[in-house]
C-alpha cells in the first residue's frame, strides 16, 4: 500500500496537518492532523509498503512492543482509509 | 467595454455581462488604475475546448493544460460544455466563456465563477478569502466566521443595530492579509447573497467562530482547534504552489490574533456579551 498522490503533510503552528491538493482538495472534508508516530508512518507510506513492514519499522524506531505497534498501525491505517488516502490497499 | 477596479492590492480590468449582482456591488471599487490583472466574461452559442494535456478530472470538470495556459471545462449531465475558463498560470489573464443555453441561470453562474477565479487571483497576491461576515467598528474589524447557517450575518447585524458606526466590510468572503504592523481585512465585490460590502481596509481586532446556542459563552481555543477552524473556513487553493503561502498566513493568525469560539443566541444579549468581552466595557 501507498499514499495516494495529492496529499501533502505540512507543519502549521507545531501540528502536522494533511492538506489535499488538486482533485483531492475537492472531496476531502475535514482536517486530518498527525502525531509524531503518525508522521513517521506517513513518511513510510510515501513508498510502497505493507502493514507488516510498518509494524516492524515502528518497533525498530520507537522501541515499542509489537502488540502496541500493531494496534497503532491498524488505527492509523483505518484513519487513512476513512479519508480514502490509500492506493493498493492490501485489504482489497 | 472593460472598466478598471482596485480590489485589495489588485488592479483589475474586468468585463462582466450581467448587472444583476455587480451593479450594486462593484461601483465602490472602480478606479482609474493601470490593470495588472484582466478577467472577462463572454457568452457564446458553443464552446470549443482547447486541445491539450488533461491534468485531472473531478465530477463534471476537467482541468487541461495547453501551451502556456490552463483551462477548466465544465459539462452538464448531457455532456454539453457549459463553462470554459481559460487562464494564465499566474491568473493575470482570465477568460470565462459561458454557453448561452444556460439562459436565466447566466447571471448567477457569472457571479459565482468570477468570484471563484477572483479568489484564486487574491490568494496569489497574498490575500486570503475567509468565509465570514466582517464588520468595521471604531476603526477596527471583527470577523464572524463559521459554516453556512451558523448565524454569521445575524451577529454582524446585531452589531450594526446596536452601534452607530458599524459598517459591513464584506458579508461572505472578506480578504485577510498581513502587513508589517499586523493583520488587515479588506472588502471585495464578491459578498455572497447580500450586496453588503465596502471598499475599505481595517486592522483585524478579533476573529469569532460562531456556534448557535441558547446561552452566550465565549471560549478561547487551543492551537489545534484554531487550525481546525481556520482550515475549515478559509478558501483553500487547490494548487500545491499556493498552499504554503496560505498556511503561513494561517500560522500568523493563530499566533497574533485573538481567535475565539462564541456560543451565542441571536438577540441583543449576544451582542452585549461579546462587546463586553472584547472591549472590557459596557457599550
Amino acid at each position: 500500500m501507498k499514499l495516494k498522490p495529492n496529499f501533502l503533510l505540512r507543519e502549521v503552528a507545531g501540528e502536522n496537518i494533511v492538506v489535499p491538493v488538486d482533485a483531492a482538495a475537492i472531496n476531502f472534508n475535514g482536517i486530518m492532523s498527525l502525531n509524531g508516530t503518525g508522521k513517521f508512518l506517513w513518511n513510510q507510506l510515501k513508498e510502497e509498503t505493507t502493514i507488516d513492514e510498518l509494524i516492524e519499522s515502528l518497533v525498530e524506531s520507537y522501541d515499542v512492543d509489537e502488540s502496541i505497534a500493531k494496534r497503532d498501525v491498524s488505527l492509523f491505517i483505518e484513519k487513512l482509509r476513512s479519508h480514502d488516502i490509500l492506493d493498493n490497499d492490501e485489504r482489497q | 467595454m472593460a472598466d478598471t477596479y482596485r480590489i485589495g492590492n489588485i488592479n483589475l480590468s474586468f468585463e462582466y455581462v450581467f448587472d444583476k449582482y455587480f451593479l450594486s456591488r462593484i461601483m465602490d471599487y472602480k478606479a482609474d488604475v493601470f490593470p495588472e490583472y484582466r478577467m472577462r466574461v463572454v457568452i457564446r452559442d458553443n464552446l470549443v475546448v482547447p486541445e491539450g494535456k488533461i491534468r485531472y478530472r473531478f465530477d463534471d470538470r476537467t482541468i487541461i493544460e495547453y501551451g502556456t495556459r490552463a483551462a477548466i471545462v465544465k459539462r452538464d449531465d448531457k455532456g454539453m460544455i457549459t463553462h470554459l475558463i481559460t487562464y494564465s498560470p499566474d491568473y493575470k489573464d482570465i477568460t470565462i466563456e459561458l454557453v448561452k443555453a444556460l439562459g436565466s441561470r447566466l447571471p448567477d453562474i457569472e457571479y459565482m465563477i468570477t468570484g471563484m477565479m477572483f479568489f484564486e487571483m487574491a490568494v496569489s497576491r497574498g490575500l486570503l478569502p475567509i468565509h465570514a461576515s466582517a464588520i468595521g467598528h471604531d476603526g477596527e474589524a471583527i470577523l464572524f466566521s463559521g459554516p453556512s447557517g451558523a448565524g454569521k450575518s445575524t451577529q454582524a447585524e446585531l452589531w450594526q443595530q446596536n452601534l452607530e458606526d458599524v459598517i459591513f466590510i464584506n458579508d461572505d468572503k472578506p480578504l485577510l492579509y498581513e502587513t508589517e504592523v499586523g493583520l488587515y481585512v479588506t472588502g471585495s465585490p464578491w459578498s455572497g447573497k447580500t450586496s453588503r460590502n465596502k471598499n475599505v481596509t481595517m486592522k483585524v481586532k478579533a476573529i469569532i467562530f460562531i456556534e448557535k446556542s441558547t446561552v452566550n459563552h465565549l471560549e478561547a481555543l487551543s492551537v489545534h482547534d484554531k487550525i481546525n477552524f481556520f482550515l475549515r473556513n478559509i478558501y483553500r487553493p487547490r494548487e500545491e504552489a499556493k498552499i504554503d503561502n496560505v498556511l503561513e498566513l494561517v500560522e500568523k493568525m493563530i499566533r497574533d490574533l485573538p481567535v475565539y469560539r462564541y456560543f451565542c443566541g441571536k438577540d441583543i444579549e449576544a451582542f452585549e456579551y461579546l462587546y463586553q468581552a472584547l472591549y472590557r466595557r459596557d457599550y
